[in-house]
């Protein structure tokens, strides 16, 4: 792979961006009610625990791509086809996310009638040329535009409370189903949207230029954006309430819309857009951009040869995913359990277990060398 | 590299045929601003008749005024929100633009008939936002006509209405602002429905129509905010009558002025408070699952603004028989609220919440028999008032003169 580098800020800033992406944006439902914010933190907490897997491959395989690693760890066939699968499982994510930008666009900025694949063209298209011109020009943009986001969200965050609209008696009673409907919904979805998701990190890591600062940033990514992440949906609950909240297909939209200030600083939900459109932008470029690392180095093409044919390929997929947005989300909600632990939770578990077991079978043998030959002072393999 | 330059030609080409602007931008001249929506119930055609306050730009902005009335109104029938909109469009030369609807009127037979459908359209659609506000028509009167009245101060009457209640519920406390999501929420509060302000036309409802209406120092008819509807789930059960909408308004906490009126014992005369500010709190004890104590806390400051008797109000004692009898009249309003809910058997003071905020397991088995028990519901009363101070003067001059 060719040398790039990218800071541990740039790094911060692309997962936090990666993270706020579709999660702010799309409703996948409220299985846990007024406590999602609790199952958001939950998530988040078991996303840490996912990323410390992918951490630690990346520890004992630096510089190194992901799908370098599987070939190392599962053979010569097995590791391809993991890896190649990784790409074709990027690529069709990536499509996913651009049907949700796509319709979030639609949905509420001016652009009703206009069709969802000029939408989609245009999305992909810049994605398409920001990654022509490398993950380092992406890495810096996405330092400007976390700015950009903090910005607006602290200011929505004022204009909200100062609205007086928020209500926190609508998140009471804290727990009232009990633990059940959390639990649920931290299996089925806030493991998995977005912080397994980070999966796509490994392929970045890679490209760290300070190792250890650079896994610093992603657990801080995790946790920032995880307490952001629950922080947006108690404030959403408490001025929708649990009912509007879940039948809005963009909450967070519909509760901004609510802030008004004596009839002077309203309709502040553009800005919303703005970030929601952002966060898209990233989490398409980051899928993106693994699904072309994977191949590229798969198949030894350059990787910059890959971006136009893959435009196509996730243009094209994102039009025929769906028919409709129910049917998109639905299919979201089930792919979410089912095809993304496969890759985000079974495969590095499978690796990581992998090579523990390697590392204790060399430990073993060179102690048992060590016992032959009592007399070398070289330091153990370990 | 030929090949990649022409690649790039292409490339910009689509470009510049995307950029050349928003794809479905209309222009502000081709749109007809919505400013309120009336909503009747047409018997002959058993459709809903919607009436359309549009503002007509030209007489806003000054300069290109022929004279004309400010707003105008369109109207168009249908079974649907949408098709009465889509109706229009053979009447009003312009795109009907909803994202600037400040205000919603609905009529009173609309609203004895069930708000649950009209509701649907008002949620869902992207440009109608939720912060419009909600009114109700009074018995007899017709939302079409509450939105064809032209109101001299302020050009655009929605406005004017939504700032009317604005004013009020700072300054008497007898409505507050209801908006779109109010009255979802309050319509799936289980055994509640939402309470909504009511508006009337005073004076002439024809004359208030006409521009003529703005040309006289007083005006032939005015819309004017009036007491709170009650609902029970999605259809009208009731008006409250002035003090039942204060107290009201009190239980739900919104209040933030209002006057009170207390006649001293032994024909002292009479003083009038102001309440500043007021906390209310809402607690239920549910020691029996069957028979839940709902507890109201209140907790007003008052100033004393007038004053026809001659106490001295410098002695604490007297302040504290004051207070004394501001709480009894406290208690006066909160129970005709309390029982006028009671009566119509709507759970509009939201007690059920309290409940499921305290106990969510408690609450769960009342539920299904919430609509049985609310009407024989004991709730008990505990105000603490403060009267903090007397405005500028002690004791009334009152005091020192001794007619008779």
């Amino acid at each position: 792979m060719e040398k790039v580098r990218i800071s541990p800020l740039q790094f911060f800033s692309l997962l936090v961006l990666f993270q706020f992406g579709t999660t702010l944006v799309v409703n996948l439902g409220l299985q846990a009610g007024k406590d999602s914010w609790i199952a958001m933190l939950i998530g988040m907490i078991m996303g840490l625990l996912l990323f410390s897997m992918n951490a630690f491959l990346y520890s004992l395989f630096p510089d190194k791509l992901p799908t370098v690693y599987y070939r190392i760890l599962l053979g010569k066939y097995l590791g391809g086809f993991v890896g190649l699968s990784y790409g074709v499982f990027y690529l069709h994510t990536a499509s996913r996310d651009v049907v949700d930008g796509g319709l979030l666009v639609m949905a509420s900025a001016a652009l009703k009638e206009t069709p969802l694949l000029i939408v989609n063209l245009i999305m992909v298209m810049t994605v398409a040329y920001v990654l022509g011109k490398g993950i380092e020009v992406l890495a810096r943009t996405a330092l400007i535009f976390l700015a950009v986001v903090l910005i607006i969200g602290g200011f929505s965050l004022l204009v909200i409370l100062f609205a007086g609209i928020v209500d926190l008696q609508r998140l009471l009673p804290v727990m009232g189903e009990g633990t059940g409907p959390i639990l649920k919904s931290v299996v089925e979805k806030n493991i998995h949207f977005p912080f397994a998701e980070l999966i796509v990190a490994t392929v970045l890591m890679p490209a760290l230029n300070q190792k250890k600062t650079g896994i610093k940033a992603g657990y801080l990514a995790i946790l920032f954006c995880g307490v952001m992440l629950a922080q947006t949906s108690a404030i959403t609950i408490s001025v929708l309430g649990t009912n509007i909240t879940e039948r809005s297909v963009f909450p967070l939209l519909t509760m901004v819309g609510k802030a008004n200030i004596s009839e002077f600083i309203e309709r502040t939900e553009i800005l919303v857009v703005m970030v929601l459109i952002i966060g898209v932008f990233f989490k398409i470029s980051l899928y993106y951009y693994a699904a072309l690392m994977c191949t590229s180095e798969l198949f030894k093409i350059p990787y910059k040869k890959l971006i136009y044919p893959y435009a196509v390929i996730i243009l094209g997929n994102s039009m025929v995913l769906s028919r409709s947005y129910s049917e998109h989300l639905m299919k979201g909600s089930k792919y979410l359990y089912t095809v993304l632990p496969v890759f985000t939770i079974v495969i590095p578990a499978v690796l990581v277990i992998l090579v523990m077991i390697r590392i204790l079978v060399r430990r073993m043998k060179s102690k048992s060398k060590s016992r032959s030959e009592p007399n070398s002072n070289s330091s153990p393999a370990s | 590299m030929l090949k990649h330059r022409w690649f790039a030609f292409l490339v910009l080409g689509c470009c510049l045929a995307m950029m050349t602007g928003c794809w479905d931008a209309v222009e502000l001249n081709r749109r007809a601003i919505v400013s309120g929506i009336g909503i009747d119930w047409m018997e002959s055609k058993s459709q809903y008749l919607i009436s359309f306050q549009t503002v007509v730009a030209d007489e806003i902005s000054g300069k290109a005024g022929r004279g004309a009335t400010p707003t105008s109104v369109y109207q168009a029938s249908g079974k649907t929100v949408i098709e009465a909109m889509r109706n229009t469009s053979r009447k009003v030369p312009r795109i009907i633009s909803l994202a600037h609807t400040g205000l919603i009127v609905i009529s009173d037979d609309v609203a004895r008939n069930g708000i649950v459908d009209l509701f649907d359209y008002l949620d869902r659609d992207s440009d109608i936002r939720l912060t419009a506000e909600i009114l109700v028509a009074g018995k007899g009167q017709r939302a079409e006509e509450v939105v064809a009245v032209l109101t001299p101060i302020g050009k655009i009457t929605a406005f004017a209405l939504a700032q009317k209640i604005d004013l009020t519920s700072r300054q008497l406390s007898e409505n507050f602002r209801v908006e779109v999501d109010d009255v979802i929420r309050g319509m799936l509060t289980p055994g509640g429905g939402p309470i909504i302000n009511g508006v009337i036309i005073e004076g002439s409802k024809e004359g208030a129509a006409k521009k003529s209406n703005l040309e006289s120092a007083k005006s032939d008819g005015l819309a004017v905010i009036s007491n709170l509807a009650v609902f029970k789930g999605g259809k009208l059960k009731g008006w409250m009558t002035k003090e039942e909408s204060r107290g009201t308004v009190w239980i739900r906490d919104k209040m933030q002025k209002t006057p009170l009126h207390i006649k001293l014992e032994n024909g002292q005369g009479e003083v009038a408070f102001d309440v500043m500010r007021s906390k209310t709190r809402i607690e239920a004890e549910l020691q029996d699952p069957l028979q839940p104590i709902i507890r109201i806390f209140v907790e007003p400051n008052l100033s004393i603004r007038e004053v026809n008797s001659s106490i001295d109000l410098r002695d604490p004692h007297t302040m504290k028989i004051l207070e004394e009898a501001v709480n009894k009249e406290v208690v006066r309003i909160l129970k005709k609220a309390v029982e006028k809910s009671k009566r119509l058997d709507s759970d509009i003071l939201g007690f059920s919440h309290v409940i499921e905020r305290t106990k969510p397991a408690v609450w769960r088995e009342l539920k299904d028999r919430w609509d049985v028990i609310y009407p024989r519901i004991q709730v008990e009363y505990q105000v603490n008032s403060v009267v903090r101070n007397s405005q500028m003067r002690d004791r009334s001059f009152k005091h020192d003169i001794h007619i008779e």
